[in-house]
């Protein structure tokens, strides 16, 4: 039976994930709205996707306020598609 | 939400709804709507003041395309600009959605731009023409566009509409080669025919897209 990626079986960071699978970029706010979670929380959360070269973070500086735009990678997209093919066969095997 | 570790079930859970709330922030349908209301309502009025006025009237609807075409372009171009500094998702859609619509619009106004010359030459005959040629461009436009492919239902809508309205193309065509074709009635069936792929084409998609994302928020509410 195929392995559940740890990085991606987190509940937030699923959230994160299965937000940028499907838009082309989304900004920090949009992301802390969507996943009702604190920016704290979800900073790190971010970091560590990011660490994994699961998803691209780019600090851009709108005006006077900075802005972060989150958007997913290959390689994120193809971790999303085999956690959900395993999901899957767990899923099937209950 | 938190950061914690969850059972298979719940994953799937996760992931359904994280989706369905990207999809309530993507393209609402309200553009559609306005653009397919002016149209229609504009091929109506000049139609009848045309029929029942003077027939000149039915050549001040080709500018009326013109004005309403550059409007619509010009809005998307401000409304894309806007969403760009304000907005905080850019989803793939959005893009295929106002790309489509913006090229097609320029085409339109180009058919438009290019019958102008004919028009003022062969009067009506050539307007009722030019409608069936501007059907086909926005018939293509909403095709392109991928809006069927929003949502389920209107991909049904959208298929039985399809097919009606080849079977319309083909029937009018045979009326407008046959014998004793007048201007007016050529016309009235140009005419007809934009006015049908405008319903097909930008209203029930449009009314479609807000009653879906109103579901989606009342049941948000709800939730």
């Amino acid at each position: 039976m195929i392995e559940l990626d740890p990085l991606l079986h987190s509940q937030l960071r699923l959230a994160i994930m299965s937000i940028l699978l499907s838009v082309e970029s989304a900004d920090f706010v949009y992301l802390r709205t969507q996943t009702e979670s604190t920016a704290g929380n979800l900073s790190i959360q971010l970091d560590k996707l990011s660490e994994a070269g699961y998803i691209n973070v780019n600090k851009l500086s709108d005006g006077n306020r900075p802005r972060t735009l989150c958007s997913i990678t290959e390689k994120g997209r193809d971790a999303m598609a085999a956690y959900t093919q395993a999901l899957r066969s767990y899923l099937a095997g209950l | 939400m938190e950061d914690k570790i969850i059972t298979e079930q719940e994953s799937l859970d996760v992931i359904q709804k994280m989706i369905d709330k990207t999809r309530q922030s993507m393209f609402n349908g309200k553009p559609l709507l306005w653009f397919g209301y002016v149209l229609a309502i504009g091929i109506i009025v000049f139609n009848l003041l045309a029929f029942y006025v003077n027939e000149s009237w039915a050549e001040n609807l080709v500018i009326f395309y013109l004005v309403t075409f550059v409007v619509a372009i010009i809005s998307i171009i401000i409304f894309i600009e806007n969403r760009r500094k304000k907005s905080h998702v850019s989803s793939y859609s959005d893009r295929i959605v106002y790309g489509a619509w913006s090229i097609g619009l320029i085409f339109m106004g180009l058919v438009c731009y290019f019958f102008l010359p004919a028009i003022y030459a062969y009067g009506i005959v050539a307007v009722g023409y030019m409608q069936f040629v501007l059907a086909g461009f926005l018939y293509m436009t909403n095709l392109f566009s991928g809006i069927a492919q929003s949502t389920g239902k209107m991909l049904l809508v959208t298929k039985a509409t399809y097919g009606v309205t080849f079977g319309l193309f083909a029937g009018i065509a045979t009326t407008l080669f046959g014998d004793n074709v007048s201007s007016m009635k050529v016309l009235i069936e140009g005419s007809f025919i934009f006015l049908f792929v405008v319903v097909i084409a930008l209203i029930i998609p449009g009314h479609r897209l807000c009653v879906w994302n109103k579901q989606h928020a009342d049941a948000k509410k709800v939730v």
